[in-house]
């Protein structure tokens, strides 16, 4: 029997690299929440505490065409999920363009990386795996042309310093907007144990 | 009736046209940019010049149509010569429509090991639709025999492809995915695997072994010799958006040239983040293949070691001084993961193990209501909820709640009762004091009139003296001993007889004359 045995092998290494799901979804939040919090304390400790002066005008004239969606609009649970994965996979994308004008070291922009990843990676393996509704998309939709705005901006100004003062502002911004979100989610559980009340 | 079909940035609108009455019409399209819940504008349409008055049921709108997470309404009509269909519209976002192209896909040989290739999609492509999505490559590989049975999982480009038989003939497909988007996949590509592999074997079973994040890197290696090992990681981030990730492995400082089957990984690897780890077997200037990769991601797959705990005893209580696992080498979980504390706590006499729940709230934690002179042993066991994660246990420390706090308890009480009884017996004391007085002085009762002289002798000359002393010899001898004082209470006592014998007999004569007074009056009337 030549054939004897050599699927079984392919299996286990297709499953060594299979993110395995073992992960306790019902903590999910919680321990989001509180890598959120770490995601938001470097990117403080790497911003200036003030806007650099050649910077103010820039900031001042920034607009963007997207705006992430409102609460409102990802009020449910998986939606919101959905959301924050986005963020921070599209945050990761961001942070690789060429940042040698955004200043952060090597091993402090190693560990945001690792850190968003390894969110991302979490949440993906407790989300449903039912085919997303209309509605959800929309807000993975949402999310990416948000970042698709920052993303020609960036371009648009060559990478250049202030380009990514402003980058690290709107990312702040999308990391306080989680933290909302987390919360409000955790606290919609907690009327869950109530009856309903409208 | 139409349709979009969109490949990466390639988005071709197709209609169906069968033409009923053989009429000779040409083709006219328009589009217009939505936003988002906006309905459609009547002013706002634009021709896509491309496909003006064209004879094919199909229109390239890939140069029109750029920007590709928006909403574009296009729409295509039919034009005779003298007349015109109307507008058969539709609504679309490109990014949402689009399938994922086929990636290439090869099989390299390099050193025993089989590196998959997978290029990407858009590869080479002046505008890309996923150029900020981290694509995810599915494998399909079978063998190419008269019974292949397929087999699917994930991969990363540039991975090493394990346990292929060789000199057999292997197909593979791959594709590429994302939540929303399918990908088509790759042209079927075979290969026949290269001879036996004759060097230096693999090194197999890799497993970090992690407690309190003192990582170790296990392998098994059965070749005797004199081999030393080096060890590779991949950060998980650049595997998920690397177009080749046998490009960003590293080498792990400290582990690239060990003799053992082990190396301490614990200087590289962070808390958060996922890590893949591989090995090679090295032999003067002989490698082994790379071993199969292995994931870790520490804050999962990091054991927590056992707490240290102290014990206080106090009055009925225990304090418990908890140091978190770790703590005691200066690297405390706590900083890593929220812990609480299990504590069980029992009697040494006896086997129930009382479980107690403590929360992380300020230590020392303290258990109250413990019997005295007692010995209680305790055993605490952190645990991260986040996690689900539980420490291994902490020694278990016993400590006697001491006797002294039992005397602490019981003195007051006795105290209290001594007290207490101190009280009663003065209260009972001074009455038996007052009673005795008021006796000697003020004696209530007197001898009844009938026996004053019994026996021909003023009988109550001795009575009280009687009373007092009960033995008749004491009645002699007061008789004797001091006869004054007794007459004169005797003196006294005959003297308020005859007061009261007075009183009455007035009492007794008045009423007896009023009674008289009465009859005569009835006689009267």
């Amino acid at each position: 029997m030549i054939t004897k045995g050599w699927l079984l092998p392919i299996a286990l290494t297709m499953v060594l690299i299979t993110e395995v799901s073992s992960q306790d979804c019902g903590q999910l939040l919680a321990r989001l929440r509180q890598a959120n919090k770490a995601n938001l304390e470097l990117l403080n400790s790497k911003m200036n505490s003030t806007i650099p002066q050649q910077c103010i005008e820039g900031v001042f004239s920034f607009s963007l065409k997207n705006k992430l969606p409102t609460n409102r609009d990802v009020s449910e649970e998986e939606n919101a999920k959905v959301a924050i994965q986005e963020v921070l996979q599209q945050t990761g994308h961001i942070f690789r363009q060429n940042c040698t004008e955004m200043l952060w070291d090597e091993d402090s922009l190693r560990a945001f990386h690792a850190g968003l990843d390894q969110q991302s990676e979490n949440l993906k393996s407790c989300l449903s795996a039912s085919p997303r509704s209309r509605r959800i998309q929309l807000t993975s939709l949402r999310v990416k042309r948000y970042f698709r705005s920052l993303n020609d901006f960036l371009k648009e100004k060559e990478y250049n310093r202030c380009a990514w003062e402003i980058i690290q502002i709107q990312v702040k911004q999308c990391f306080l907007w989680i933290e909302k979100l987390i919360q409000e989610i955790q606290s919609k559980g907690m009327d869950a144990q109530i009856p309903a009340h409208i | 009736m139409c349709n979009v079909d969109v490949v990466d940035t390639t988005i071709i609108l197709k209609w169906e046209w069968d033409n009923p009455c053989d009429l000779n019409v040409t083709f006219s399209t328009r589009y217009q940019q939505n936003q988002e819940n906006e309905e459609i504008s009547p002013d706002t349409w634009s021709a896509i010049l491309e496909c003006q008055d064209i004879t094919t049921t199909e229109c390239d709108l890939s140069s029109t149509i750029l920007e590709y997470l928006e909403n574009y309404t296009v729409g295509v009509r039919a034009d005779t010569t003298q007349d015109y269909s109307p507008w058969a519209d539709l609504t679309f976002c490109p990014f949402m429509n689009a399938k994922i192209g086929p990636p290439g896909v090869w099989l390299d040989s390099i050193n025993g090991n089989e590196k998959i290739i997978i290029l990407n999609p858009e590869i080479n492509k002046p505008v890309k639709m996923w150029e900020s999505e981290n694509l995810c490559y599915n494998l399909t590989i079978w063998k190419n025999s008269s019974h292949p049975e397929e087999k699917t999982g994930p991969v990363f480009p540039g991975q090493f492809i394990h346990d292929l038989e060789p000199e057999t003939t292997y197909c593979l497909k791959v594709n590429a995915f994302l939540p929303y988007n399918n990908g088509l996949y790759s042209p079927e590509y075979c290969k026949r695997t290269p001879k036996a592999w004759t060097g230096l074997p693999v090194p197999e079973h890799l497993q970090v072994h992690a407690l309190n994040m003192k990582c170790v890197l296990y392998w098994d290696y059965l070749y005797e010799g004199n081999v030393s090992f080096l060890v590779q990681s991949l950060f998980g981030h650049k595997s998920r958006s690397s177009p080749d990730i046998s490009k960003n492995w590293i080498n792990v400082s400290g582990c690239e040239n060990v003799q053992t089957a082990h190396c301490d990984i614990s200087d590289f690897v962070g808390f958060d983040g996922i890590y893949y780890f591989q090995i090679q077997a090295v032999q003067n200037h002989k490698k082994s293949p790379w071993s199969k990769m292995q994931r870790f991601e520490p804050h999962r797959d990091n054991n927590l070691g056992p707490p240290s705990i102290k014990l206080n005893a106090s009055e009925d209580s225990l304090q418990i001084s908890v140091a978190s696992p770790g703590e005691v080498e200066n690297n405390s979980m706590s900083k890593l993961y929220p812990l609480t504390y299990q504590i069980w706590y029992w009697p040494n006499s006896s086997y129930n193990k009382k479980k107690e729940f403590v929360d992380k709230t300020s230590p020392p934690y303290v258990i109250s209501g413990l019997s005295p002179s007692t010995l209680y042993c305790v055993q605490v066991q952190a645990f991260a909820q986040q996690y689900n994660k539980s420490s291994e246990f902490s020694n278990v420390s016993c400590i006697e709640i001491a006797k002294g706090n039992f005397l602490a308890v019981y003195i007051p009480i006795a105290i209290f009762v001594a007290v207490i009884l101190l009280i009663i017996g003065f209260i009972y004391f001074t009455h038996f004091i007052c009673k005795q007085v008021k006796y000697v002085f003020f004696p209530k009762c007197n001898p009844p009139l009938t026996i004053e002289n019994i026996g021909g002798k003023d009988v109550s000359s001795s009575y009280l003296l009687t009373s007092e002393e009960p033995t008749e010899d004491c009645v002699v001898i007061v008789d004797n001993s001091s006869p004054n004082d007794v007459d004169l209470v005797d003196v006294k006592d005959l003297r308020e007889q005859e007061e009261i014998s007075q009183d009455s007999g007035n009492y007794s004569n008045n009423s007896g004359s009023k009674g008289s007074l009465q009859t005569t009056e009835q006689k009267e009337t």
